[in-house]
């Protein structure tokens, strides 16, 4: 009966916040409605970032010319993420979301939708992202209401909300790091190591950085397939031959990834990134330079030069710190070292810092670690995910101490507000460097967001412009839809103070 | 289906032993193989000799036994005497003084050193034997030790010098032997000759020292075993006050004369670029990023984590954290030369757009290391994860080939690039008879560069033919390599006041970092190409 009632409770959360993730998803009011054959690349719309053009058109092209090579003028709608070879233009980016927006486009076609089904893509993902880190949160011993808290906090209070309504990789590559997480933590079985190796390879086609995070559960995998006895004087050596599935899991999509490369770049093994951007769509004078420093040869883009300019923007800038756009992660870090304190737990625990450590340092090393124009430290929304895991230990730990309860709301709501701000405005904010050197300045934090919306009242959310535009103001909505969130997890707060402490699963 | 194999026990317990007994030979064995290749690399491409200082340093070693003046006299008061001196026996041949192995050797036998001293300190605080090897990896796979051991600076060597002392300190903190104590002293005397950290380490070490006993056994023993490690610790001190006292005339020349770093630092005040004196924050802030930058972020901060749980970690003995207080030293003497105006050190970005000095914080690295060493240790459950980042992030630092010294070297304010000048004077001079007038303060760079023979060049430390040169170039000197107008250099300061000195030269070739002016053919006649005031003061 009682995981009857958890699986309406779960359907109900779903459905919940797939209501709510709707409400956001970006449009304009139009007949049928605005994007879908309009290819505007408007401040708050979703094509505003070529993150998403340049996918969102290699989609198009797939579906639409059974090719993954763009025209001129699809290439000119995906510059400057474009690159050139043989005189065909194609996307910079590897392949793997704009495989994944395949069908969701040709699905989108039929309806006279294909932008608004596309992009739903990542909006799905994310929503599943949620209920995986809730997963992972019931792995570390967290209750079931507060490890959906910790879903919840994931999706609506960092910035994971704005890039669900992106069609980018980070809620792929994200996916893929959270469920090879659980794959790991599963017996090693023949049929397990073969989705593995599934896993591993779609985050590589997803982005190549996944392959560098999710190294540790390729260690971790790897060294689950011996078993090491100590039979008296002697070392009993065991190795399980299934760790051939792991290979078996590998090929298909490493074929494919080769095959894709193969038609764009004439080599199995060079990637678009290789070859740079074209600049065959831009004047941009600093753009010319990079390209020209790229034609000298292939240069690996992590440099330990700029890891302390790393830190200082993923840890203490106002720019893109995670702590200044999600405060509530800081309670994730401190679940992870109470569940290290465990010893049951300890070795999950050691997995899933390693990966949050990876991906941390991977883009501390990064020539721009801003993500240049961005909203929040976006390349560490996969670690930001097992850190929101670390949430739900906390809250069992402390959700009914006074002095817990007041922090932890205010932390949250200040984290929806923000993260609100910035899913019903823009993710383009520029570094501060490019931000002050504009020919008119404009700020290089979410205040920018905030000035887009109270004295511009740009509101991106299809739902807000097709039918409460003329009744609320945009702030209104987003203070609203903050409201909902917040009850949510205050109802979930509340039910989950009935609940035994760090039930088990 | 699982294939299974049964191992003895033994045979692992065999590795491990033999492994611990050779353990310090096989980490030398190893680091000796990994320094010469290095050096290799370096002397092929021609980095080695990047830095100034570098040819600065062979050219001192290489005048006390070649020049028209040789004898200890040419170690002079720029710098302190050991770097010199060590090269004595090697620099004499023209291979070891040109490819700058004569100075090198001492680094690349330092950087070995430095590996074997972090293993035995890490095992003295009872760091497994996993613990050590990355305490030793942290220091040796790091492309600003492997530039600097390839080159003729002074750096390892200090380190070497403190490490030791540093290490007996430990061992003496640890047993509280005296020899142990005697052996400290005599390596902080060591490193007292080779920089001015060495004078801070002793006073840093004599207050450990004084603190420790009085707390523990009065202020009797204290006097006793401070005067005995003070007597050793501080007697280099003492020699360098009298070098300078029977040389200069003046124990404090080194300090206060016209070549000392005061001096230069004087020059800097002028120039409005000595920002960090009296300025705290702005010293530890630029010390803390070439700190970072030369050690790499991580371990920095892996490294600072590692002192913490050092410091805190009841399990290791009072008097051990205490001794390990001294690992910090250089970090002290650095924020506070800065601070003091004794230093100055330029980090690109926040001192303009240049580099100089940022080699100080490889002074550091060792620290790191160890503390790096002690935290894996320590934290057995995340060692490997620390360890799998340590090789992730070394492995991006090698293949960006990130090394600030390198850069600190060939285009920062460290570098001069002197070959069009002292190309000139390889072209002219070599099969030319004639001195060379030269000011080595200002332009030794360019007498190592030209490949000639020191004693082809009068300099301020050739006594009578420094003097004579001056007053009667034209005597003397065939070509005067100068920079026109700069009355910082000694040689234009000095011959410009001559009154047939324009009538006499001309300007045959003008360069970024200094002219040459020959002699007219007119009064080559005259002209003195011998060396014929041997016997002269």
């Amino acid at each position: 009966m009682k995981i009857f009632i958890k699986y309406i409770i779960s359907t109900i959360i779903i459905v919940v916040s797939l209501v709510l993730l709707l409400m956001v998803i970006r449009g304009s009011k139009d007949n049928p409605i605005y994007y879908q054959e309009e290819y505007n690349t408007q401040i708050g719309g979703p094509y505003e970032s070529s993150g998403s053009t340049s996918r969102y058109i290699t989609t198009e092209a797939i579906v639409k010319n059974i090719t993954f090579f763009l025209t001129d003028a699809e290439a000119k709608f995906a510059s400057p993420d474009v690159s050139k070879y043989k005189n065909k233009y194609f996307s910079v980016f590897t392949p793997g979301v704009a495989f994944i927006g395949v069908p969701f486009y040709w699905l989108g076609r039929e309806m006279g939708l294909p932008q608004l089904l596309t992009y739903f893509s990542t909006t799905l993902i994310a929503l599943l992202n949620a209920f995986l880190i809730a997963k992972i949160a019931r792995k570390l011993g967290s209750g079931f209401y507060t490890s959906l808290i910790s879903g919840l906090l994931f999706l609506f209070a960092t910035n994971a909300l704005s890039y669900s309504l992106t069609f980018t990789q980070h809620h792929a590559s994200t996916f893929f790091i959270l469920l090879g997480i659980l794959n790991a933590l599963s017996p090693r079985t023949l049929i397990n190591n073969i989705c593995f190796g599934v896993i591993y390879s779609a985050g590589l086609l997803m982005d190549i950085p996944n392959g560098i995070i999710m190294l540790p559960l390729v260690f971790y995998v790897l060294s689950r397939q011996f078993d090491i006895k100590d039979v008296t004087d002697k070392l009993k050596l065991g190795i399980k031959l299934n760790f051939v599935g792991l290979l078996i899991g590998l090929m298909p999509l490493i074929a494919l990834f080769g095959y894709y490369n193969y038609q764009t770049t004439g080599s199995y093994t060079t990637l678009a990134q290789f070859l740079g951007r074209s600049k065959d769509f831009t004047n941009d004078l600093q753009t010319e330079v990079a390209f020209t420093e790229e034609k000298n040869g292939i240069s690996l883009p992590f440099q330990t030069r700029v890891q302390l300019e790393g830190l200082y923007i993923f840890l203490v800038s106002d720019q893109r710190s995670i702590f200044v756009y999600s405060p509530i992660v800081l309670v994730g870090i401190l679940g992870l070292a109470f569940a290290y304190k465990l010893k049951e737990i300890r070795n999950k625990t050691v997995l899933l810092i390693a990966i949050i450590l990876s991906n941390f340092l991977i883009y501390t090393m990064f020539g721009d670690p801003t993500g240049s124009w961005a909203f929040g430290p976006r390349y560490l929304i996969p670690a930001t995910a097992i850190l929101a895991a670390g949430i739900g230990i906390v809250l069992d730990k402390y959700k009914k101490k006074a002095w817990f309860i007041p922090i932890f709301l205010i932390i949250t709501a200040y984290s929806i507000g923000v993260n609100v701000l910035g899913a019903m405005t823009t993710t383009q904010i520029p570094p501060k460097v490019e931000a002050v050197n504009l020919p008119n300045p404009i700020p290089y934090t979410y205040e920018y967001n905030w000035q887009l919306m109270t004295e511009e009242n740009l509101n991106s959310s299809l739902f807000y412009n097709l039918y409460l535009s003329d009744k609320l103001t945009s702030r209104d909505f987003a203070l609203l839809y903050s409201a909902l969130i917040m009850g949510l997890i205050l109802i979930l707060y509340t039910v989950s103070s009935f609940e035994a402490k760090g039930a088990k699963e | 289906m699982t294939i299974n194999f049964t191992i003895n026990k033994e045979v692992f317990e065999n590795i491990k032993k033999w492994f611990e007994r050779n353990s310090v030979s096989s980490v030398a064995f190893i680091l000796s193989f990994i320094s010469i290749f290095i050096f290799f690399y370096y002397y092929q491409n021609g980095l080695g000799l990047a830095y100034n200082d570098a040819r600065s340093h062979l050219d001192i070693g290489r005048r006390v036994v070649e020049g028209l003046k040789p004898g200890l006299a040419q170690l002079g008061s720029v710098w302190l005497p050991l770097p010199h001196l060590l090269m004595v026996p090697t620099i004499w041949n023209d291979f070891m003084w040109h490819s700058g192995l004569a100075g090198a050797l001492q680094s690349m036998i330092s950087f070995v050193a430095i590996c074997v001293l972090i293993y035995l300190f890490l095992k003295e605080l009872n760091v497994g034997i996993v613990g050590r090897l990355v305490g030793v990896a942290v220091f040796a796979a790091n492309l600003n030790t492997l530039y600097l051991q390839s080159t003729a600076m002074t750096e390892l060597l200090l380190i070497v010098t403190m490490m030791a002392g540093v290490y007996e300190l430990l061992l003496w903190f640890k047993s509280e032997k005296i020899f142990n104590l005697i052996k400290a002293a005599f390596w902080v005397m060591m490193s007292s000759l080779v920089r001015y950290e060495g004078w801070f380490l002793l006073f840093f070490a004599s207050g450990l020292i004084v603190f420790y006993t009085w707390r523990k056994k009065g202020y009797k023993v204290t006097e006793g075993t401070y005067i005995l490690f003070a007597t050793l610790a501080a007697f280099g001190i003492f020699l360098w006050f009298l070098w300078n006292t029977l040389i200069f005339k003046d124990p404090f020349y080194f300090a206060f004369g016209p070549f000392s770093a005061r001096a230069q630092q004087a020059q800097l005040e002028h120039a409005g670029v000595l920002v960090t004196k009296g300025n705290l924050l702005l010293s530890m802030k630029i010390y803390l990023y070439a700190l970072v930058y030369n050690s790499y972020a991580y371990n920095a901060i892996l490294g600072l984590t590692g002192a913490l749980v050092m410091w805190f970690d009841k399990n290791l003995a009072g008097r051990l954290r205490w001794a390990t207080l001294t690992l910090i030293a250089p970090l002290l003497f650095n924020i506070l030369a800065l601070y003091l105006g004794h230093s100055v050190l330029f980090i690109q970005g926040i001192s303009g757009n240049t580099w100089f000095n940022v080699r100080y914080g490889v002074m550091m690295l060792p620290s790191i290391a160890i503390f790096m060493g002690y935290l894996v240790h320590r934290l057995k459950p995340l060692r490997w994860v620390i360890i799998g980042l340590f090789l992730f992030v070394t492995f991006f630092a090698f293949a960006s080939r990130d090394a600030v010294t390198i850069d600190d070297a060939r285009v920062g304010s460290s570098q001069k690039n002197v070959s069009e000048v002292s190309g000139y004077l390889k072209e002219h001079a070599t099969n030319e008879k004639g001195f060379i007038l030269i000011s080595a303060a200002s332009h030794d760079a360019i007498i190592f560069s030209s490949g000639l023979p020191m004693k082809r060049f009068i300099h301020e430390g050739t006594g009578a033919y420094w003097e004579s040169a001056t007053t009667s170039p034209d005597r003397w000197a065939r070509w005067i390599v100068a920079r026109t107008n700069d009355v910082n250099d000694l040689t234009w300061k000095a011959v410009s006041v001559v009154p047939t000195f324009f009538e006499r030269y001309t300007l045959v070739a003008q360069y970024p970092f200094a002219d040459v002016y020959q002699l007219n053919p007119e009064w080559l006649p005259a002209l003195q190409t011998e060396s014929v005031l041997k016997q002269r003061k």
